[in-house]
């Protein structure tokens, strides 16, 4: 049966010992959060890695959490932490390169719509966004391969709009440079495009 | 790769796997790290304070009276936000966003020169016998007591730390900060207990625990840590 709990007061619930409320977090955040970090890290098993360590690091954190706060921002905050470390501990920068889904090593295949069906596998796309900075990426990663909006985004990242509406801009801006005429429709540009660059 | 997002036979494995490792039993120490960052960062600051209180009421410097209090005061506030601001970016929890470099950089650097600083300062008096010694000949026993004194208070606040800090200083901010905070704690206890004021002493004795820990930070950053 669904929890209609909202996240905060499953939170909540499981600081004060009702221990089914992390299980119910946990199937609603996981799914989504380990699609985020296979986005990121290149390796669906890395990803899941860290998901689970985000959430043992929650349930350790948990004494932390505080009435008003707002559960997501922390899981993911958590998650690009552990993310991070990943990354300091594997001594190379994020992202993909390792794992060659085709003869050779390349795949060439076009990117596809945004949200559950973006094709991680495409190696173009994840060479790409391994050369954007991490906050433009984590922005693209979250927004793209995820399908949040930028509402959401923001949330998740602990930014506000407008700065997650710039990074997104530059940040596709730059994978249409890098990615060539094949991907000039990427997503979220509609949106992205209508914020003005702040002057220099 | 294989599809990203699990699915329910998947996500079930993947949930009891975290199920498994929350219901071990938990020792004192990771009931020490799972209590409140709150908790935990008066737990540290108490330490820091206890070590303050031991020299300040059984191994005070002799000479405490005769240095000017301005200029005590100044050193006191300076290694004292050296060793707060390290201490809480040690004890950062991992649900916070990582700081600025910059600022994490400024943090490092206070707690590095600070203590440069105020050994390198002109003594502050002339006035007690005691504030005389430790040159010439004396320099490297005096220099070499300071030292150990000086480390073994280093130990104390890092294990406190690694005791405190849910990642056990594994992350590598942490256990950079964690290391100059307890350098600059260790220069704060040596200004209330040590009385020679001549400079050579000084960077002899005290400075040289910041750059013996700035070099430990430096490998430990190198290697990854």
């Amino acid at each position: 049966m669904t929890d209609d709990r909202s996240d905060e007061a499953l939170m909540t619930a499981y600081v004060g010992g009702d221990a089914r409320a992390l299980r119910e977090l946990f199937q609603r955040h996981a799914p989504g959060l380990t699609r985020v970090m296979a986005g990121h890290l290149g390796s669906t098993a890395d990803a899941q890695d860290v998901v689970q360590a985000a959430f043992l690091n929650l349930h350790r954190a948990r004494r932390d959490f505080r009435a008003g706060s707002r559960l997501q921002p922390w899981l993911y905050t958590i998650a690009y932490n552990l993310m991070r470390d990943h990354h300091r501990y594997r001594g190379r920068r994020p992202e993909l390169l390792t794992e060659p889904t085709g003869p050779g090593g390349h795949d060439t295949r076009p990117s596809q719509a945004p949200g559950p069906d973006a094709d991680l596998h495409a190696l173009p796309i994840r060479r790409a966004l391994a050369q954007l900075p991490e906050a433009q990426r984590e922005v693209i990663v979250l927004h793209w391969f995820a399908g949040f909006s930028f509402a959401e985004v923001a949330e998740r990242v602990g930014a506000r709009r407008t700065a997650v509406k710039v990074r997104a801009h530059r940040g596709y801006k730059r994978l249409r440079e890098l990615l060539g005429p094949e991907y000039l429709e990427l997503p979220g540009d509609s949106e992205a495009v209508t914020v003005q660059e702040p002057k220099a | 790769m294989r599809e990203p997002t699990p699915g329910p036979d998947e996500l079930d494995a993947m949930f009891e796997a975290v199920e498994r490792r929350i219901a071990a039993p938990v020792g004192w120490v990771e009931g020490l790290r799972q209590r409140s960052t709150w908790v935990r960062s008066a737990a540290l600051l108490g330490v820091a304070l206890a070590m303050v209180a031991l020299i300040l009421l059984g191994l005070r410097r002799v000479d405490l009276g005769l240095h000017p209090l301005p200029r005590l005061l100044g050193t006191i506030a300076a290694l004292a936000t050296a060793v707060l601001a390290a201490g809480a970016v040690a004890l950062r929890p991992l649900h916070r966003r990582p700081l600025r470099g910059w600022l994490l950089g400024l943090i490092a650097g206070l707690a590095v020169l600070a203590p440069a600083i105020v050994c390198s300062l002109p003594p502050a008096h002339h006035d007690h016998p005691a504030s005389l010694i430790g040159v010439d000949a004396d320099l490297v026993p005096r220099a070499a007591g300071c030292f150990a004194f000086g480390m073994g208070f280093v130990a104390l606040a890092v294990a406190a730390a690694y005791l405190l800090e849910r990642s056990a200083l594994r992350r590598r901010g942490s256990a950079v900060l964690a290391l100059l905070g307890a350098g600059a704690l260790a220069n704060l206890v040596l200004v209330l207990h040590c009385p020679i004021v001549a400079p050579i002493h000084q960077w002899a004795g005290h400075a040289t625990i910041t750059l013996v820990l700035l070099l430990v930070a430096a490998g430990a950053r190198a290697r990854g840590a």
